[in-house]
């Protein structure tokens, strides 16, 4: 068990500044939501948390441990791709067990552990089958498998239900929102959907130009205009005015 | 009512793609027929379409009399054979590996300037072989790599580096990163990523990259002709020099010649055939 840290996180690309000062913290048992239009930076920022990236400046902190010089592989995280990454080769058994290999586990064990995590996602029926030959909803839910299936520190998931339609969208997220519930641990979710946002998160932090915009906690309310502001690019938040000069909620382009 | 299959072409497209593949295929089997004449047979006009099958031609490939004599003499042929399949071999093979390192480097780790260093990689292959033949054979006879199997290895290797690096960064370009970083996640060194997912991933490209750089190898005639000697020559010049002497041009031998000349790259081919297909196809279809 152990918690996220970031403090002052900047990320340049050459002149462009992906990730601008960025400081939160994600408590043991809690899931914070990344929310922000495409772009923004929330996708980078959880790449530099998992190692797949490195940052420019600022600190990681993982169970209060500083990881900025650990390699992705030590930092002992779980990660489920945007486009599910499963090896194309391997079979949905075998795409769950690799992350196994790396603990020395037996046989027996990584057996035992694969068929409990297929009973979890209802992965049963299809564990022999080859990515290509699965939907899109079943290979959500073989990434999800293969993230959950070692006993990470933390969990990362990167817009893990962008690509299902809103009927499988809406079925994954209640399933999603149970297993992380059953984990118990720091999790990172990052997502455009503000509704993702709003059901599986205890915690959304609002992301815009590479800053965090607003964080809180889920049952507090979203101040109107950050959601506005999320909603709607045009409305200006800190001038409480949209791009036309009127107040937000006299404004007829918001 | 005959149920007609989507997508099968009628018999009348069939015949066409007949006709239009055996044009393409009547030089080779005009080859094949001529290697297996006899010598009056090679020379008759109108060609004779049925004859006494030989293999006299083939076996004047090893084995020749020498004049005012009966008695038959080693050519030395089997040896340009041998170095044809050595020579290109290992050049093939190192131009792929450093090749495959490079493109991967190429790919994911960019320079600053990186289509700079790729367009230089690129003009060493646009200039014709013949400019830069005169420089390399003096630089060949002043370090002594002249004449040896390692100055023509090393010759081809740089031959094919170019067309492998551009050729295999391609595939690695088109491949899925997030697959690498899943792998990274699950617990995987970088040596790991790169030979457990990403090399399986381009097997395609390996194959398609190499029978490439094979062909234009083993086909490769300027360069063996100028830098190789009696020893270390290969297949193209040797099957030159049997043109003219005594009896002018004997077809039947120079046929008989081709017919094992192309073998080899037909048999690599064809075993690679599944891979292949993929290979050149690849990129052009999106995902």
């Amino acid at each position: 068990m152990a918690t996220i840290e970031l403090q002052n996180l900047t990320k340049a690309f050459g002149d462009l500044i992906a990730v601008d000062n960025v400081s939160l913290k994600v408590e043991e048992n809690e899931v914070l939501c990344l929310l922000g239009p495409s772009g923004c930076g929330k996708t980078t920022t959880l790449r530099m948390v998992a190692g797949l990236e490195t940052a420019t400046s600022g600190d990681i902190l993982i169970g209060n441990k500083n990881v900025n010089n650990l390699d992705t592989r030590d930092r002992n995280l779980a990660m489920a791709f945007q486009f599910y990454a499963l090896y194309p080769s391997l079979t949905v058994a075998e795409n769950l067990a690799n992350p196994l290999y790396a603990d020395k586990l037996s046989d027996k064990e990584i057996k035992k552990k694969i068929l409990e995590v297929a009973d979890i996602l209802q992965l049963q029926d299809i564990v022999n089958r080859k990515p290509h030959q699965l939907a899109e909803g079943e290979k959500q839910r073989v990434a999800v498998g293969r993230a959950i299936i070692r006993d990470p520190e933390c969990f990362l998931f990167d817009e893990p239900l962008s690509r299902l339609d809103v009927q499988l969208r809406e079925q994954m997220r209640g399933q999603i929102k149970e297993v992380l519930s059953d984990l118990k641990k720091a999790t990172v979710i990052v997502t455009h959907d503000q509704l993702e946002a709003l059901t599986m998160a205890t915690k959304i932090a609002v992301m815009k130009d590479g800053y965090i915009e607003q964080t809180t906690q889920w049952n507090k309310k979203f101040t109107a205009e950050s959601l506005i502001h999320f909603y709607i690019e045009e409305y200006d938040v800190l001038g409480e005015t949209c791009r036309n000069g009127k107040e937000w909620n006299q404004c007829e382009c918001c | 009512m005959k149920k007609k299959v989507i997508g099968q072409a009628g018999w009348l497209w069939t015949l066409l793609a007949s006709v239009v593949a055996f044009i393409y295929f009547f030089p080779v089997l005009f080859i094949i027929l001529t290697a297996f004449r006899s010598r009056s047979d090679t020379l008759a006009t109108p060609p004779k379409w049925f004859f006494t099958p030989t293999f006299d031609n083939f076996y004047h490939i090893f084995f020749r009399s020498m004049s005012n004599s009966t008695e038959y003499v080693a050519t030395g042929f089997h040896m340009y054979f041998f170095n044809s399949i050595y020579i290109s071999g290992i050049s093939v093979l190192l131009a792929l590996l450093i090749g495959t390192l490079a493109a991967y480097g190429f790919s994911r780790h960019p320079l600053r300037g990186n289509d700079t260093y790729m367009f230089i990689i690129l003009t060493t292959r646009m200039l014709p072989p013949i400019i830069v033949i005169v420089p390399i054979f003096l630089i060949f006879r002043i370090t002594g790599l002249a004449g040896t199997y390692t100055g023509i290895i090393l010759m081809y290797t740089a031959f094919n580096l170019p067309f492998s690096i551009w050729m295999m960064k391609s595939f690695f370009d088109e491949l899925n990163t997030e697959i690498e970083d899943a792998s990274r996640m699950d617990g995987a060194s970088e040596r790991s990523v790169f030979f457990g997912v990403c090399i399986p991933q381009v097997k395609a490209g390996l194959a398609a990259t190499s029978v490439f750089a094979l062909i234009l190898t083993w086909n490769e005639f300027l360069f063996s002709l100028l830098l190789t000697n009696k020893l270390t020559r290969t297949m193209p010049p040797a099957m030159a020099r049997t043109i003219g002497g005594e009896i002018n041009v004997d077809y039947g031998l120079l046929a008989a010649m081709i017919c094992l000349f192309i073998i080899p790259i037909f048999l690599i081919t064809y075993i690679l055939q599944n891979q292949l297909l993929r290979g050149v196809t690849f990129g052009t279809i999106k995902k």
